[in-house]
C-alpha cells in the first residue's frame, strides 16, 4: 500500500478523523465500522477532509466495537459523498470537505494492521505532536513579525519596543514559545524512542494551542490596529491559530 | 541528539535526595514555620555529613572545582558534563522537600556559586573546600542595599576602598538569603557586591568575599517574611569592614569602556537563575502532587486522555498546572545543560526564572483555590506552600526585571534602549 504514495508523484492521501460534533472526541468516534461477511460497513460523518475531491486514497476513523480504528476507503466507493469545499475561520490555503459515509463497504484488509487492528493512540498522539510543532512554527512566524515591527514603529518619538508595555509582551511570547516547543519536541523524543507519548503528546497540543493563540494574539496587539488589516499577515496568524485545537487529524494530510 | 533521559548519576541523586526530603524535610516544614528563626541543626548536620561522605565537594559542580590533578598521571576521560543539571534536580527536589530547609543546606549555595563562576583557582580552593571540613558553613549573597534592589548591581553604593593588603568595605546590604546562618551561625561567607570606583557606574562594581568572624561585618536583623521562615533573612552593616585584597572575585581594575570586569561578575547570575526556577519547581510539583492525591482521597477521579471540552474545571486545571510545570522545567533543563556545555544561557537562564516564577505562583494559587477549606488551612502544607511561592518571583531579580533582559536580548537592544 506504501510504495505509491512514498515513490510516486505527489498525490494527496486524506485522513478522515475530525467529526463535525462539539463534543467531537478521538477515542470515541460517532462514525462506527460494524463486521458483516468478512467486510466492514462504515456509517457516518466527517468534516476537515483535507483534499478529499481530489484524494488517491483516504483512511476513514471509526469505532469499532468502541475503539477507534482506521480503515482505508478508495475514493469513489459506493456510499461515499464528498460534499462541497469547507469555509473555515482560517487556514483558506487547504482544500477540505465534508465526508459522509452511508454503509460504505471495505474488505476485512482495509483497517489498519489487519485482522487484529492496531494502537490508534499512537496515531493520536504522533498527530498531536504534529500539530504542536505546527502551533509553535505559526507562533513563532507571528513573533517574529510582531518583533520587527516594534522595532520599526515608532511612537513618542521612540520605537513602540522601547515601551516596557510592548516589550515585556514580546519577552512572554518567547518564553512561552521556547517552553512549549521543548514540550513538543519532548513527545516527539518518546515517540522515536518507541515509549508511550500519550500524555506527553496531548500535554504538547494543548500547550500548543495556548501558545498559538496568546502570541497571535498579542501579534494583532503590538501592530494595533495595522494588525487587523489584511494587509499584514498576523490577523491570518491569529485566524489560523485559533484552529489549532481542531488540527489534530488535519495535521494526518 | 537530543535526549530527554535523566542521565544514570542525576537519577542517583533525585534518589537520594527525595529520601532526605520526605524523612528529613517534609516532617519538620511546619514547625520551622511556626518557628522562625529557630535554627534547623538536624537537617544541617545531616546534610553536611552526607556531603562529607561524598567527597566534601558541595553543590558546585566539579567542572568548576579546583582539580587536585595527580602528577605523572594522564586526565581522566571526561564523561558528559553534567555538574549543574545535577545541581539543577537537588535543588527541585531539596524544595520539594521544603524550600526554606532547602535554602539551609550548608553545600554551597549562591555565594558558592558567585565564587565558582568568577573565582580564580585559588579562590576555588581557598573558599569552597571549606564545606567538607569538619563543621557545616553556610554561604550567603548581598546585593540589594536599602535604596535599591532591581537596579543592582549597577547602582550600588557599598564601597570598596583599597588600604595597602586589605579593601575596606562600608554600606549596608539587606535581604540577605542565610546571612545569618552564614556570617554568625556558621563560619561561612557573604559574596558582598560592591563598588570599587563609585564614579565608574557598574563598571566598578565587583563582588568581595567577606568571611565570618572578620570585624566590622555584624548581622543587624532578621526579617520576619510571608514564608521561607526556615531561611533566615539577614541585614549586614558594613562598618570599615577589612578583608584580603584576594578577596575580589574578577579583576581589581576598572575598565570603563568595555566594563569586562562587571561583565564577567554578572555571569554568576546565569549560574544561579536557573537554581532559583528548579527550586521553585520543585515548590510547584510538590503542590501539584498534592493537589491530585487529596483529591483522589476524596474520590474525586481525573481523567486523563480526553479533549479540554469535555473535563470538568478540576481536570482542566490539574491538566494546565501539569502542561505549565513541565514545559517550565524542560526550558530549566535546557538552560542548565547550556551552562554544562559551557555555551551562553543569559537568555534561557531568565526565561526559565520568569516562567518559574510565574508557574509557582499560579500553581499554589490555583491549589489552595481548588482544595477550598483543607487548601486554606494550616493543617496541610499547601497553604504553606502558597506562601514560600511568592519569593521565587521576587529574588534573583523580579520577574519584571528578567523580562527586562529577555526583551533586551531578543530585540538586541542595550539598556540605553529598553529601560
Amino acid at each position: 500500500m506504501l510504495p505509491p504514495v512514498v515513490e510516486g508523484d505527489w498525490k494527496p492521501y486524506a485522513s478522515a478523523f475530525v467529526e463535525p460534533n462539539l463534543d467531537f472526541a478521538p477515542a470515541e468516534m460517532r462514525t462506527t465500522a460494524a463486521r458483516s461477511n468478512g467486510s466492514y460497513v462504515l456509517n457516518g460523518v466527517k468534516t476537515m477532509v483535507p483534499f478529499a475531491a481530489q484524494a488517491a486514497g483516504l483512511l476513514v476513523y471509526a469505532s469499532l466495537d468502541g475503539k477507534t480504528q482506521a480503515f482505508v476507503v478508495p475514493p469513489g466507493s459506493a456510499g461515499l459523498k464528498v460534499g462541497d469545499r469547507e469555509a473555515w475561520c482560517g487556514l483558506n490555503a487547504l482544500p477540505t470537505h465534508r465526508l459522509t459515509l452511508e454503509g460504505v463497504k471495505v474488505p476485512a484488509d482495509a483497517r489498519l494492521g489487519g485482522e487484529s487492528g492496531h494502537d490508534a493512540q499512537l496515531l493520536i498522539a504522533a498527530t498531536q505532536t504534529a500539530t504542536a510543532a505546527l502551533a509553535i512554527g505559526l507562533a513563532r512566524a507571528a513573533y517574529e513579525y510582531a518583533l520587527a515591527y516594534a522595532k520599526d514603529r515608532t511612537v513618542f518619538g521612540t520605537a513602540i519596543a522601547q515601551k516596557q508595555s510592548i516589550a515585556f509582551m514580546l519577552a512572554e511570547m518567547a518564553t512561552d514559545i521556547e517552553a512549549i516547543r521543548l514540550l513538543a519536541w519532548e513527545a516527539a523524543w518518546l515517540l522515536d524512542q518507541g515509549k508511550d507519548a500519550a500524555q506527553a503528546a496531548l500535554m504538547a497540543v494543548l500547550g500548543g494551542a495556548d501558545c498559538a493563540m496568546m502570541v497571535t494574539d498579542r501579534a494583532v496587539q503590538i501592530l494595533g490596529g495595522h494588525g487587523y488589516i489584511r494587509e499584514h499577515p498576523v490577523e491570518r496568524w491569529m485566524r489560523n491559530g485559533r484552529g489549532v485545537p481542531n488540527f489534530p487529524g488535519l495535521a494526518m494530510v | 541528539m537530543i535526549s530527554f533521559e535523566i542521565p544514570d548519576k542525576v537519577r542517583n541523586t533525585v534518589t537520594l535526595m527525595t529520601m532526605v526530603a520526605e524523612n528529613m524535610m517534609r516532617p519538620v516544614a511546619r514547625y520551622f514555620d511556626d518557628h522562625e528563626h529557630e535554627i534547623p541543626w538536624d537537617y544541617i548536620n545531616m546534610m553536611h555529613d552526607a556531603n562529607k561522605q561524598m567527597g566534601g565537594g558541595g553543590f558546585v559542580p566539579s567542572s568548576d572545582k579546583p582539580k587536585k590533578a595527580p602528577e605523572g598521571e594522564a586526565p581522566k576521560k571526561e564523561g558528559p558534563r553534567i555538574g549543574y543539571q545535577r545541581l539543577a534536580y537537588s535543588a527541585e527536589v531539596l524544595s520539594w522537600g521544603d524550600t526554606g530547609l532547602y535554602l539551609c543546606s550548608p553545600v554551597g549555595l549562591l555565594g558558592a556559586a558567585a565564587v565558582a563562576a568568577t573565582g580564580t583557582l585559588e579562590q576555588k580552593q581557598l573558599f569552597l573546600t571549606r564545606f567538607g571540613g569538619e563543621k557545616p558553613v553556610l554561604d550567603a549573597m548581598a546585593l540589594t542595599e536599602p535604596h535599591a534592589g532591581s537596579a543592582m548591581p549597577a547602582e550600588v553604593r557599598t564601597t570598596a576602598v583599597r588600604d595597602g593588603d586589605s579593601w575596606v568595605l562600608n554600606g549596608e546590604k539587606i535581604f540577605v538569603t542565610a546571612g545569618h546562618k552564614a556570617l554568625v551561625d556558621t563560619q561561612g561567607f557573604v559574596v558582598v557586591w560592591a563598588t570599587i570606583d563609585p564614579s565608574a557606574g557598574r563598571a566598578g562594581v565587583r563582588p568581595f568575599v567577606v568571611e565570618a568572624g572578620t570585624p566590622g561585618g555584624p548581622v543587624t536583623k532578621r526579617e520576619h517574611k510571608l514564608g521561607i521562615r526556615a531561611s533566615d533573612t539577614a541585614s549586614v552593616v558594613l562598618q570599615d569592614c577589612r578583608i584580603p585584597l584576594d578577596n575580589i572575585l574578577g579583576s581589581p581594575e576598572v575598565e570603563k569602556k568595555s566594563g569586562e570586569g562587571f561583565k564577567g561578575a554578572m555571569a554568576t547570575f546565569d549560574a544561579s537563575r536557573p537554581m532559583v526556577a528548579a527550586s521553585a519547581l520543585g515548590v510547584a510539583r510538590a503542590t501539584l502532587e498534592a493537589v491530585k492525591e487529596m483529591l483522589a482521597a476524596h474520590g474525586v477521579t481525573l481523567r486523563t486522555g480526553i479533549p479540554r471540552s469535555r473535563m470538568t474545571n478540576t481536570e482542566r486545571e490539574v491538566m494546565d498546572m501539569e502542561i505549565l510545570l513541565r514545559s517550565t522545567w524542560l526550558l530549566v533543563l535546557k538552560s542548565v545543560w547550556m551552562m554544562d556545555e559551557k555555551k551562553p544561557n543569559n537568555l534561557e537562564a531568565s526565561m526559565g526564572k520568569v516562567r518559574a516564577g510565574d508557574v509557582v505562583v499560579r500553581i499554589t494559587q490555583k491549589a489552595v483555590e481548588l482544595l477550598g477549606p483543607l487548601g486554606y488551612s494550616r493543617e496541610h502544607l499547601v497553604e504553606k506552600w502558597f506562601r514560600d511561592a511568592k519569593i521565587n518571583d521576587l529574588y534573583e531579580g523580579t520577574g519584571q526585571i528578567n523580562r527586562l533582559i529577555i526583551a533586551r536580548r531578543i530585540l538586541e537592544y542595550g539598556r540605553n534602549e529598553l529601560a
